[in-house]
């Protein structure tokens, strides 16, 4: 079956310019990404800040535009819809946007946020109203909370609102950009049930992005990990939680808190040292300068994604060779 | 600080364009076509054409606009339609008057401001600290030229202590004669713009004191004079940033002023132009105040350079 | 549909249910705690209405005078304001007159608000080469002064409260446009703008529906504040010979007229002057109360 979304090789970089507008050189945000997302899966992308993942959000969504790649959406290219074509896919994916108090506009009230996503597709006021009204009670907010202005409203509430006005032009894919790290923990677990629930009663595909492997995990089917706007490893989650291969997401499952003994990267070592300027990434494989495996040759050489197991893919120069 | 000053110098340029092209353009929208001031109410066809080509209206007003900036920029600024004498002749000479008024004004008001300032600052609490923020609250919607008036109501007309026009005294021209002269045109002048000035100076102050590394000189205990040195180095940018502002008020109110008090300035010649549409005085004169204010900018910006190391590298 | 039920803990925050007042209101009230702008209020209203209703109120002909009563001075039976030296009632001249200051003053501000909104806004939203224009135009403009600027285009369009208005608005425009353009400049970082792209809309719309309401705070509080200097600037054109000709009533003009006068009555000249400065007073603190009224709210 054919992947619902399929990226090939996105790349982004923002250009530095000086006091005249000429460029001096740039931030490599996105380099070289690809990945698949079939139909009702679920996508988790995982990396520390900085590593790009919401900048390839809205790469995604067209709210930057890419500079090199394709993002092939049920067979076409969007990067090359322009005007009406455009518009009708954009209702297909919908992004769920990190911070709840500046993705609602504080002076329209939850409804009419959720509202404007219809009006801006064409449908009457009214009507707009209504069907808002009904998928945030889907999300669990009464009709009192849909009257109010959005500073009423908790942290959690307000990513409900968040989660019903991606969910009311009946996407097919949704993207959650952090959508809970801004959330205590409490009130993360509800969002995140909402989340799931939501999933397969609108048959929805996910993308789920965060720095919280925790959360990824109890999300994904598939996990794609991310450092300095290249991906590391990606592969089905079960597999790269209990068998990650790239010294990257062994530092990082190991100095996550609270994880269980057995899993394999406990005794791997924690991540050091500090996350190097995305304005001069390091040369070759960027992860070399805090890699504990790290040789003469990643400097040299850049390394691609290789499948290690079926579904399992690894950008690692010393693959196989890691204990 | 040198390449700073050329920087602005250069920025300065676009912007002297953008005066020259405004005053041009204020120039062309006259109604009234401007070859029947110039030509008996009878000629004929053929010497209006005459006229106009002479004067080179016939042109496209790119090409009217680079004569008219050239000829300017050779200090060419027309004649004058009602007195037939260069302009030039009529309003330099009115220029340093001009000058003389609003540059001893600012002084004034700065002064005033800063010391009013200061002390409002240092004492928030103080019955004179109200009277002058209330003051300086009602200063900023008085007219300037009402105030002229009644200055000149109780001070020449009621008490008779000073004069109320011109700049000298018939016979006169001493320089004690010009400051009795100058005193109410510049007391007019500084009202309008001495209140915002003095509160700006009040807010600067005042959030500078508040700020941990005075308290820590305080507390070292160094004199009180030395901390009041610091805190107005560390605000002079802000202050000197709106007295540029202001004179910019001050250049333009002055315009007012000068009728009032009949002060052989830019302002007086305009406003007597005015009445006789000499329309070419009226704009060289505001294109040289404007000129006159995009270099005091450009001066009061170096100050700023010169005392905020932050701002020079831009 | 299912409908997921509220969490305790997210009910627990809602309050109980009440409409929201709405900015005016709060507003209003807060200018209604503090006396000074109350009183500025009341006396702006004022003059205002009088100024409305002087067909109604004013007792005599402004234009017509009686010689035989010239110069009375204030507070003479019948003529409370005194006349002037054609022996035309003050009273009357000042609330006719008052009509085209007040004008003068406010429908600049109003057409600068609209224009310079509009331009701001484009320039804050669209950015790149838009605002380049729009802000470097709007700064040359900028860097005449203000009284200077209005002559100038005054002086060259003639006589006439009409001019007055236009070369007034000129003026006031590059300020607005500056304050919208940075309000829509935050205004526009922010994610749900970004959502309100993502989910196709075109700018239009987008400015309509979520610009506009977010800006027009800060934009109504500036320009608000910029009456009163424009009442001034006007009634000093006015003053200078460039508005209206005699012999219609129009604050700033009678005190050039008044100015002859000042040796032989000085009271008499005193009042239009008052007035401006009265108005212009009020309504920089009815305007300072809002805006402080506006921040507190956030």
């Amino acid at each position: 079956m054919a992947p619902l979304l399929e990226v090939k090789d996105l790349g982004k970089t923002f250009p530095i310019r000086n006091l005249f507008g000429r460029t001096k050189g740039g931030v490599s945000a996105v380099d070289r990404v690809s990945f698949t997302l079939g139909a009702q899966g679920t996508l988790g992308i995982v990396g520390e800040s900085g590593c790009g993942k919401s900048t390839l959000a809205r790469l995604l969504l067209r709210l930057i535009e890419p500079d090199t790649g394709e993002v092939i959406y049920r067979g076409r290219n969007i990067l090359e819809l322009k005007g009406g074509e455009l518009k009708a896919v954009r209702r297909r994916l919908q992004m769920v946007f990190q911070n709840p108090y500046s993705s609602l506009d504080p002076r329209m009230t939850v409804v009419d946020n959720v509202a404007f996503s219809l009006r801006a597709n064409g449908v009457p006021a009214e009507e707009a109203r209504a069907k808002s009204y009904g998928y945030l009670e889907s999300v669990g907010l009464s009709r009192t909370h849909a009257d109010r202005l959005p500073g009423s409203l908790s942290g959690g509430q307000r990513q409900r609102v968040a989660i019903a006005r991606a969910l009311v032009l009946h996407p097919e894919i949704v993207i959650a950009d952090e959508a809970v790290s801004a959330l205590d923990k409490s009130v993360q677990a509800q969002v995140l049930n909402l989340l799931r629930d939501l999933k397969q009663q609108y048959e929805l595909s996910l993308i789920f992005i965060s720095h919280d492997l925790h959360v990824v995990e109890y999300m994904s089917d598939e996990v794609m990990v991310m450092y300095l706007g290249r991906v590391v490893e990606k592969g089905p989650a079960a597999q790269i939680f209990a068998r990650p291969a790239h010294p990257y997401t062994r530092a990082l499952i190991a100095s996550a808190p609270n994880m269980e003994d057995d899993r394999v990267g406990s005794g791997a070592p924690a991540l050091t040292g500090e996350l190097p300027s995305p304005l001069n990434p390091p040369s070759g494989c960027r992860f070399r300068t805090r890699c504990p495996y790290a040789v003469e040759r990643c400097a040299h050489e850049t390394p691609v994604l290789c499948e290690r197991s079926p579904g399992h893919e690894v950008a690692c120069l010393l693959d196989g060779q890691i204990s | 600080m040198g390449s700073f000053i050329w920087k602005r110098l250069l920025l300065m340029i676009p912007t002297l364009l953008g005066v020259t092209i405004v005053v041009f353009l204020m120039l062309k929208i006259v109604p009234g076509d401007p070859v029947n001031a110039l030509v008996p109410t009878d000629a004929t066809e053929a010497e209006r054409e005459a006229v106009r080509a002479r004067l080179g209206l016939d042109q496209p007003i790119f090409v009217q606009y680079a004569n008219w900036l050239a000829r300017v920029v050779r200090g060419d600024l027309g004649d004058s339609l009602v007195r037939r004498l260069p302009v030039a002749d009529l309003l330099l000479p009115a220029l340093q008057n001009t000058l003389l008024l609003a540059i001893t004004a600012a002084i004034v008001s700065f002064a005033v401001a800063l010391a009013v300032g200061v002390y409002s600052a240092y004492y928030p609490k103080s019955s004179l600290a109200a009277t002058f923020n209330a003051l300086s609250l009602a200063g900023i919607g008085l007219p300037n030229f009402w105030v002229a008036l009644i200055l000149i109501g109780v001070f020449s007309v009621a008490l008779g202590w000073l004069p109320s026009a011109g700049m000298k005294s018939a016979g006169g021209g001493s320089f004690a004669d010009i400051i009795r002269h100058l005193i109410l045109p510049v007391a007019a002048t500084v009202l309008s713009t001495v209140g915002v000035m003095t509160r700006m100076v009040r807010s600067t102050v005042s959030g500078i004191l508040q700020q941990d590394h005075i308290f820590v000189l305080r507390a070292k205990g160094i004199s009180p004079t030395k901390v009041l040195l610091h805190v107005l180095r560390n605000g002079m940018p802000t202050i000197l940033n709106v007295a540029g502002l202001q004179f910019g008020y001050l250049l333009g109110g002055s315009v007012l002023v000068e009728t009032v008090f009949s002060w052989p300035g830019v302002g007086q010649v305009i406003y007597q132009t005015i009445g006789q549409r000499d329309f070419p005085v009226v704009q060289a004169g505001v294109l040289i105040i404007a000129i006159a204010f995009v270099g005091i900018n450009l001066i009061v910006d170096a100050a700023h350079a010169a005392l905020d190391p932050r701002v020079r590298r831009v | 549909m299912s409908t997921h039920a509220p969490v305790s803990a997210d009910v627990a925050i809602v309050r109980p249910a009440r409409r929201e007042p709405s900015a005016w209101t709060l507003a209003l009230q807060a200018l209604i705690r503090r006396k000074a702008a109350l009183a500025a209020l009341i006396v702006l209203l004022a003059i205002v209405l009088s100024c409305l209703l002087a067909p109604l109120l004013s007792p005599y002909d402004p234009v017509e005078g009686q010689v035989r009563d010239r110069l009375l001075p204030v507070g003479s039976a019948g003529h409370w304001l005194g006349t002037d030296e054609q022996g035309r009632d003050l009273l009357s001249r000042m609330l006719y007159g008052g009509r085209l200051s007040l004008l003068s003053g406010f429908a600049p501000v109003v057409l600068a608000t609209v224009i310079g909104g509009a331009l701001g806004i484009a320039a804050g939203y669209f950015g790149g080469l838009a605002n380049t224009i729009i802000m470097r135009s709007l700064d040359v403009v900028f860097s005449f002064p203000a009284i200077l600027l209005a002559i100038g285009i005054s002086a060259a369009l003639g006589p006439g409260i009409v001019n007055i208005i236009i070369s007034a608005t000129v003026v006031f425009v590059p300020p607005i446009a500056r304050i919208a353009e940075s309000a829509t400049k935050e205004v526009a970082k922010e994610e749900y703008i970004e959502a309100a792209k993502s989910s196709g809309a075109d700018s239009g719309l987008i400015i309509r529906a979520h610009v506009l309401r977010n800006v027009f705070g800060k934009l109504f509080v500036f320009s608000t504040s910029q009456i009163g200097g424009c009442l001034v600037i006007a009634s000093g054109l006015s003053f200078l010979g460039l508005g209206v000709a005699p012999p219609t009533p129009e604050w700033g003009f009678m005190l050039n007229n008044l100015k002859q006068l000042i040796f032989i009555h000085p009271v008499v000249t005193v009042v239009p002057g008052l007035f401006i400065f009265l108005t212009s007073l009020s309504v920089n603190l009815v305007s300072d109360a809002l805006s402080d009224a506006f921040d507190a709210k956030r």
